[in-house]
């Protein structure tokens, strides 16, 4: 099994979560980031109010898949999230030692 | 043991018995304190088995004294309580006559009670309730049972005693405890599934008066308090009421979980919905109206506590007294911060005194004396109607309304139904929940808060990165749409289906009751149904794609408006809760406000006429394509060209990129070649995938060729296609005009194709051609690089002397300056060329950094044939 954590902007979440629905992902959690990277925030300036914005918002995507799931998963997140703008996130695939469902006990592949 | 067996047998059978009867007044207070009574013979009778006590269970002699606390001290057990117990000693009591006690108290767990007791002395007792506040609390709720009743008196003494050497310190823990149920119960979850006992507006608000009632008001139970003249008003049976409603709620809860569950589930809403026969109607199903029920007695005993915490407050830590404020009308005086009648009373007075009342005292910073606010309502009750269709009175409420100094005074307002009567619509929403997540009030109350939200940001209270809030309100001239709008954007909850669209209808019957010209209406009416818009498309849309803002801007069209649109949905997401106004959606909603702001200011991309024009080049390319392609190509093709493009390119060239971009399939590269009046002037209509570089070697293979450019317009989408129009001299030679046009279509395809590896071959053929121009004419060249003209491009204008081959030459610097250019106009003549280009660097962003922005220029500048 493998955790997958994906950063993406802000208004490609329905689409990444269409997409990864119909690749038979079981669930997911979202959460409101903020974040850069080699983008590292811009100075936006609002009518003399200028502020130096650091952190960005994003979105992180976090998922826990079988193995065999994941080079699909990758390849159609990198398609649905992706604008060639600067910005466009990232994916990390993390391993996974174990998974369990609580109401029931059951572990691992049966437990995602 | 025989006889406690049938003790508990007896228990049983009596709380089955109770369970079962669901009477009209069944499971409220009565039923409680026959459970109670119950009880207490349950544990009457097993002490009495072990211990030498009379029939009535008192003995003055007795060591000991068993004293009911908590809910049980209180009388009023639920069916899953606990069952707390105290038992008080001298300090005699002997092992054996504890153990006795404790083993005669077990079978009370085989009666399925969980049971809790301890044994103390006084000073054990003191001396736990000083650092434990939950043994503080459940000593003022003892109740003797059976023992001593002399030693329980003298235990009652000494504690009362106690308490009283430091009331100051004692009151503070009492506030801090409320302080922290205030915070822990405050959240969206605790909203959604209420926690009856301990949540806001729960039996626990009710133990709190009692017990301030109790311990520093003199007052042995809440009844009592009327007597003090600050109370004489107070609305303490509407509160038992609630008490009543509640427990029935509770002891339904307890049945159904079979234990001590206090918390209102989803699951158990529907349950006790259905028991309690809340049936379903049109607009709202049987759960919905049982919650409805449900919030309006949360909120009733949560309001009812904070004016009886305010009002002890008053008594027990009186403020200095503040001067009068010299400007109280004639008929009113202040009496402790509170305003009231100077003499007579407000039933035989002009209901129109009620509004003035309230709009000095919000003007003021005061509240109402309780003796007035009573009359009020009693006043409203027979007089409501009348008030609110007096045009004074119309006005007053809307001083009272768009001027929100005294946030008590407003909610007051609701209270006592005097917004009830200008605004009927109100009553719909009032104690109404929302269970879309994020909101932590009811609708009535979140408008309230809206209100509030509004006022404060007029006020600079938001500080810090949302200052420029107040730079938005202060670019307003009139803020009473915005007011407005705050207090009834929610009006079309409570219906069914899109709140936002049903509130604008609704919208124009309240403010044409309330005397608002027809403009001010049509204002708050499209503020309305647009608040949740800006917060979707900065949450839904590509924020970095131009056409996201300029949409936005043709909606909205004035920056008046977007302004006010901006703060009211600002205003919206602060009232609504934490997850609503976090910096996260809050920045998102700024960016899109401020990108927005920029193109109404500085545009010609969101005026009216060029709105329009768009919309009507839409429909027509629309209709022209409909009879030969599907209309999921069209609009998907629609949506990836900009809003320039559509500004700027005629509908006749339009229809020849889509016809290409529609058919191109897996080709790369399609054009058309219109012969262009009767000039040798061909336009070259072209689509094809865009790459960098494309712009300067398709003006490479024209020059090439001998073919000069007069013309050149490029635009990119966002599906990476480009659309461009290139208007060049026809091929010198008429005879062999098809062919060169063919050599040139086989180039232009190598370029796209072949890319960087085209550009050599390219080069060594241009250098031939490009001679030195025309001599004697001096090169002038300005270039102007402009970041203010829009937050999405760097805009670069070229002005220059024409001369053979420039244009090449200054495409090739650009695609050598790493620069993407998203959309390009340039117009060439014998004797000049301009072209003002569009772009962004290689990331996708304009370029920001000073020394970049100058080093593009002084290159472009230095471009020599």
């Amino acid at each position: 099994m493998k955790k997958l954590e994906i950063i993406i902007k802000p208004f490609k979440l329905d689409d990444i979560k269409e997409a990864v629905l119909q690749l038979g992902v079981g669930g997911m959690n979202v959460s409101e980031v903020k974040g850069f990277g080699r983008q590292k925030g811009h100075k936006e300036i609002y009518r003399g109010a200028e502020y130096q914005v650091d952190f960005v918002p994003k979105i992180k995507v976090e998922m826990v898949v079988p193995d065999d799931l994941v080079s699909r998963i990758v390849e159609a997140v990198k398609e649905t999230a992706r604008t060639g703008e600067i910005g466009d996130g990232k994916i990390f695939i993390l391993p996974v030692e174990k998974a369990v469902r609580i109401r029931t006990g059951e572990e691992d592949e049966d437990a995602i | 043991m025989n006889g406690s067996a049938s003790i508990v047998q007896e228990f049983l059978h009596g709380r089955e018995a109770l369970t079962r009867e669901q009477s009209a007044r069944g499971f409220g207070v009565h039923t409680t304190r026959d459970y109670t009574a119950l009880v207490d013979r349950l544990v009457f009778r097993l002490i009495r088995q072990v211990t030498a006590l009379g029939d009535e269970g008192k003995d003055a002699a007795a060591g000991f004294a068993v004293l009911g606390t908590g809910s049980y001290g209180r009388r009023e057990l639920c069916f899953g309580s606990d069952v707390d117990l105290m038992i008080i000693h001298a300090d005699g009591l002997s092992q054996t006559t504890r153990k006795a006690i404790a083993q005669a108290l077990y079978p009370i767990w085989d009666a399925r009670l969980e049971l809790g007791y301890t044994f103390l002395t006084a000073d054990e007792c003191l001396h736990l309730l000083h650092d434990d506040f939950s043994v503080l609390t459940a000593v003022m709720d003892l109740r003797f049972l059976l023992g001593s009743p002399g030693l329980y008196h003298s235990f009652q003494r000494r504690i009362r005693k106690d308490l009283r050497r430091d009331p100051e310190t004692l009151l503070n823990r009492f506030l801090v405890y409320q302080d922290k149920r205030e915070k822990k119960y405050g959240r969206v979850d605790f909203f959604l599934e209420p926690e009856i006992k301990e949540g806001l507006g729960g039996l626990r608000d009710l133990h709190f008066m009692a017990w301030i009632s109790r311990i520093f008001l003199n007052a042995g139970q809440l009844g009592r308090i009327k007597r003090i003249p600050d109370f004489s008003h107070f609305g303490l049976s509407q509160l038992m009421y609630s008490k009543g409603f509640l427990l029935k709620v509770r002891n339904h809860l307890h049945l159904l979980g079979g234990r001590r569950e206090d918390r209102l589930l989803v699951p158990h809403q529907t349950e006790i919905a259905r028991t309690l026969g809340y049936h379903d109607r049109p607009y709202s199903t049987g759960p919905e109206r049982f919650m409805r029920n449900i919030y309006l007695h949360l909120n009733r005993v949560r309001y009812g506590r904070e004016q009886f915490l305010a009002k002890a407050l008053d008594i027990l830590v009186p403020l200095p007294p503040e001067p009068s404020p010299k400007r109280v009308s004639r008929k009113f005086q202040v009496v402790k911060g509170n305003l009231v009648l100077k003499e007579g009373s407000l039933l035989d007075m002009d209901p129109l005194v009620v509004l003035q009342a309230f709009d000095e005292a919000n003007r003021l910073g005061l509240f109402l004396g309780s003796g007035f606010i009573w009359e009020a309502r009693e006043k409203l009750l027979y007089e409501g109607r009348t008030l609110a269709s007096m045009p004074e009175a119309k006005a007053l409420f809307l001083s009272l309304i768009l001027n929100p100094k005294n946030p008590r005074i407003i909610r007051l307002a609701l209270e006592i139904g005097l917004i009830g009567h200008f605004i009927p619509e109100f009553k719909r929403i009032r104690h109404l929940a929302q269970f879309g997540y994020y909101h932590v009030e009811t609708v009535d109350l979140h408008a309230l808060s809206t209100l509030q939200n509004l006022y404060d940001i007029s006020k600079g209270v938001f500080e810090g990165p949302w200052r420029q809030f107040k730079k938005a309100f202060d670019a307003l001239d009139d803020t009473r749409n915005l007011f407005l709008a705050g207090l009834i954007h929610d009006i079309g909850k409570g219906y069914r289906g899109n709140h936002s669209v049903k509130g604008a209808q609704i919208v124009p019957r309240i403010l044409e009751r309330l005397g608002i010209d027809a403009e001010g209406i049509r204002t708050v009416s499209f503020l309305v149904e647009n608040h949740l818009f800006l917060i979707d498309r900065s949450q839904k849309r590509d924020l970095n794609d131009e056409k996201t803002s300029v949409q936005v801007a043709q909606a909205i069209q004035q920056t008046a408006l977007l302004n006010q649109l901006f703060l009211l949905t600002v205003a919206d997401c602060f009232a609504t809760g934490p997850a609503a106004s976090s910096e996260w959606r809050i920045m998102l909603l700024t960016e899109l406000y401020s990108k927005v702001r920029r193109i109404l200011e500085k545009g010609r991309l969101a005026s009216p006429d060029a709105t329009i024009r768009v919309r009507n080049r839409r429909r027509s390319l629309y209709r022209a394509l409909i009879r030969d392609f599907p209309k999921r190509d069209i609009l998907a093709l629609t949506e990836q060209a900009s809003t320039r493009y559509f500004l700027n390119t005629p509908p006749k060239d339009m229809e020849r990129h889509f016809r290409l971009a529609l058919r191109l399939g897996e080709e790369k590269f399609k054009w058309s070649l219109e012969p262009l009046g009767r000039a040798p002037v061909t336009q070259v209509t072209l689509c094809t995938r865009d790459r960098p570089g494309l712009f300067s070697r398709m003006v490479g293979v024209f020059t090439s060729n001998n073919v000069q450019v007069l013309s050149a317009s490029i635009s990119t989408l966002k599906n990476g296609l480009a659309f461009d129009i290139y208007r060049v001299t026809n091929p010198v030679d008429p005879l062999r005009e098809k062919e060169v046009w063919t050599t040139i279509h086989r180039e232009a395809e190598k370029a796209v194709v072949e890319g960087e590896e085209f550009d050599d071959d390219l080069e060594v053929r241009l250098r031939s051609k490009m001679g030195p121009g025309h001599p004697g004419n001096p090169w002038i060249r300005t270039v102007r690089i402009d970041n203010d003209a829009t937050d999405f491009f760097t805009c670069i204008e070229v002005y220059s002397t024409q001369r053979r081959g420039f244009l090449y030459l200054l495409a090739k610097k650009l695609f050598s300056l790493d620069l993407d250019i998203r959309f390009a106009k340039v117009q060439a003549d014998q004797e000049k060329i301009t072209g003002v280009f569009h772009v962004r660097d290689s990331r996708g962003q304009k370029i920001q950094d000073p020394t970049r922005i100058e080093f593009i220029r002084t290159s472009i500048l230095s471009i020599s044939s």
